[in-house]
């Protein structure tokens, strides 16, 4: 029997991207502000700003991102909801799970945005665009919208499912990536900001059509070393694989010593960094771990390793810090020689925290410490890992700038 | 010296001093068992230098005398022997037989000069106490003692006798528990904290004893029961004021089946192992008292109990262990439940009557 003419012989990948995705969920869960003007964020009397905004908002000039002042002008009768984080995860684990049932290969990339490896044979059996429209019936089925981007790479899926906005299927068979790009203005393709059009509009280049044409050369020179790479998705040629989400086991950092060292006080300031270190990274991922783990390799090369397990799950330094030094001092006698250094957590849970009847204002000790780190990561995540540090750490920079 | 003992009476005494006997090994003398004759009786002591205890039982003695010998060794002895007279015979060379039957054993003794003599208490106040009463109120608050030796007040429990009322309170800071009780015809009034395990102990091998006498001095503590006197210091410094940290209202209060609350949370704690929180969520709407548990990469447990909820809606989370002992221990058939806020004390109760309360602080997740 003759294979139906358009068979998907290619990989597939589809872009799911849920449509208003916080607003809908305000919508849903509130019925009676269906079909009205939704703005999920900071109520407009204060300083915040808006996180989301029903397609009814965005009618009126509302955008993600805006402050609340100006979205209540833009749109004086809209309902403004406080955000609902809890519940948005509640429901985007949902979606996931639509995702899982389809495929394997599925990439979160944010709460509300997922890539899937649907390739005919290797992950999935139905045609993508069957696929994308099951999605799209199921994800509805949660009272919930998308929009799907079906083509053979990332960024054609990408760029494809927001073409059609909101509850959109946009197709690109395998062998017309090009077509569809060309014409498109080339501040579509993700990696090309607004200084970044602008220098290319300096040269004339409009249009990913255009774009796809720059040689490499230019393409350094105008974009950067990653310039070539978006010359080629810029005609549809993008070999990214789709990275299903390992759960992350353990979150470690290590330190190779330049020359042996000896000293308690260089090995301890060396073990306070990583610590810190690791613990910025827990709370960038919204982990907390409960197993420490030590690891040293001696001057000969020997390598050893020390873990302890807590009572309760942390990403706070305040608490991983005196217990990774206890291990340490258990592990390794002062003198010896290191050539490196680790720590490592892992055994992940929700941070919990047993609270004290006896603690003279049970929630003070630990509520500083959290704030100072959320401060410390806030500066940090604006001006550098280098932007602020402990004293305890700065010495020993210092030391070494001498 | 030589005496015969019933194995069984000399098994009980062994047993009964053992639990003073001091697992410190820089005093080997203490890893012994003091023995010693007495009329027609024969005296046991055991010390660890915090408790002392001293019992006896009736012998044949057929040469008076005292020796020093191992206190495991010889209780294991006993223990495997067959249920026939023992005889327990020390010579001069420092080593003693112990014969049963057709089993010989001979053992090195330890310098009896050296065992510190039993201490005296002189006692200004004392009660008695009928000890079915005693042994279930140290059950039921022991489960609250600290065993965080940092902070010595809380491995203690607070021994409160007055007007006719026993009280008896504990907390390792993280729950607390008060038990009240009415003894019919007990007189005295007294306020001390003893140390948990000494309160235990004394539990445990008062069993057969109708009543418990309680003597209290200036630093230590006498109790005596049966033919056994047992001595443990008093622990210094003030208990925590237990009565402010009694909530005095809440927001919701589920009654509920002290037996089938038990089940529940045993089941859904095997989800909870380690420290994971296990949830409470409470619905007055389906009338759920809803427990869960997760554990990150094994699973999750979720159980819904048909409870009657009154007040607010609410969600709070316990370290699994400290709500198993506070249902196991609580009092009555049917307890009540009752919550403040996810980061205030919860606090099991009998759902009708007092005298009995146990606080236990929730785990503030995220």
């Amino acid at each position: 029997m003759a294979e139906p003419p358009l068979t998907w012989h290619a990989r597939a990948i589809l872009h799911v991207d849920m449509d208003a995705f916080f607003a809908s969920v305000e919508q849903l869960d509130n019925p009676e502000w269906r079909g009205r003007p939704v703005i999920v964020g900071g109520a407009p009397g204060g300083r915040g700003v808006v996180s989301a905004a029903s397609y009814e908002a965005r009618a009126f000039g509302v955008r993600s991102a805006m402050a609340s002042g100006q979205a209540a002008r833009l749109c004086p009768d809209a309902v403004w909801a406080r955000p609902r984080f809890d519940r948005y995860r509640e429901l985007s684990a949902e979606v996931h799970d639509i995702f899982r049932s389809v495929t394997p290969r599925v990439q979160q990339v944010s709460i509300d945005e997922a890539y899937l490896d649907v390739t005919p044979g290797a992950y999935a059996e139905a045609d993508p665009v069957a696929l994308a429209r099951e999605i799209q019936r199921r994800v509805g089925g949660l009272g919930l919208s998308c929009s799907i981007g079906v083509g053979t790479s990332k960024t054609v899926a990408k760029i494809a499912s927001d073409r059609d906005k909101p509850h959109g299927v946009t197709v690109v068979r395998p062998g017309r990536e090009a077509v569809f790009l060309a014409v498109l203005p080339a501040t579509v393709l993700p990696g090309i900001g607004a200084a970044t059009a602008e220098r290319l509009r300096d040269v004339g280049i409009h249009t990913l059509g255009e774009l796809a044409r720059l040689d490499a050369t230019s393409a350094v020179r105008l974009l950067g070393s990653g310039g070539p790479d978006l010359v080629a998705r810029a005609a549809g040629v993008d070999p990214r694989a789709v990275v299903a989400d390992d759960t992350v086991k353990s979150v470690s950092n290590e330190h190779t010593f330049a020359r042996d060292v000896r000293e308690r006080t260089d090995v301890e300031r060396t073990l306070r960094q990583l610590v810190a270190r690791v613990a910025v990274r827990l709370r960038h991922k919204g982990l907390a771990a409960r197993t420490l783990t030590v690891k040293l390799r001696y001057a000969d090369f020997t390598t050893k390793t020390a873990s302890r397990t807590l009572g309760v799950h942390t990403d706070l330094e305040d608490d991983l810090l005196p217990v990774a030094l206890d291990v340490l001092h258990r592990a390794w006698t002062a003198g010896a020689g290191l050539r490196l250094l680790g720590f490592g957590v892992s055994n992940f849970g929700e941070p919990a925290r047993q609270l004290e009847l006896l603690a003279e204002t049970p929630e003070e000790g630990h509520g500083r410490s959290r704030s100072l780190a959320e401060s410390i990561d806030a500066v940090r995540d604006r001006f550098g890992d280098d932007a602020i540090v402990f004293g305890h750490i700065q010495n020993r920079a210092d030391e070494e700038d001498e | 010296m030589k005496v015969s003992i019933a194995r069984g009476e000399l098994l009980d005494a062994l047993s009964t001093v053992s639990k003073g006997l001091s697992s410190r090994t820089t005093l080997p003398i203490l890893s012994g068992i003091h023995i010693a004759t007495k009329g027609d009786m024969v005296v046991f002591q055991a010390t660890d230098l915090e408790i002392s205890i001293k019992t006896s039982c009736k012998a044949r003695i057929d040469e008076p005398g005292q020796a020093v010998l191992s206190g495991r060794l010889l209780t294991d002895i006993v223990r495997s022997l067959p249920e026939a007279a023992v005889t327990l015979e020390v010579s001069a060379g420092g080593s003693a037989l112990v014969t049963c039957g057709q089993s010989k054993f001979t053992m090195k003794t330890l310098p009896a000069d050296d065992y510190p003599k039993f201490p005296e208490v002189d006692p200004s106040t004392t009660v008695s106490l009928p000890t079915e009463t005693f042994s279930r109120v140290v059950h039921q608050v022991s489960k609250a003692v600290s065993k965080d030796e940092t902070r010595p007040i809380l491995t203690g429990i607070l021994v409160v006798v007055d007007s006719g009322i026993l009280r008896m309170v504990a907390t390792d800071s993280y729950r607390l528990c008060v038990r009240e009780v009415a003894v019919e015809g007990m007189s005295g009034d007294i306020e001390l904290v003893i140390p948990g395990k000494a309160l235990e102990d004394v539990a445990k091998i008062a069993g057969a004893a109708e009543s418990i006498s309680l003597g209290v001095s200036e630093n230590q503590v006498v109790f005596t029961f049966g033919d056994t006197t047992f001595i443990s210091r008093r622990i210094e410094g003030s208990f925590p004021n237990y009565r402010q940290l009694l909530p005095k209202e809440h927001a919701t209060r589920v009654i509920i089946d002290r037996a089938e609350l038990l089940e529940a949370v045993k089941r859904v704690s095997l989800m909870a192992q380690h420290s994971t929180p296990l949830r409470i969520s409470v619905s007055t709407a389906e009338h759920t008292l809803t427990l869960s548990a997760a554990a990150q990469d094994v699973g999750e447990a979720t159980e819904d109990l048909q409870v009657t909820p009154e007040g607010e809606d609410i969600e709070i989370a316990f370290n699994h262990a400290y709500l198993v002992d506070g249902v196991q221990v609580a009092e009555g058939d049917t307890i009540a439940l009752e919550i403040t806020s996810p980061l205030k004390p919860g606090v099991l109760k009998p759902a009708d009557g007092d005298g009995f309360t146990y606080l236990l602080m929730p785990v503030r997740l995220g």
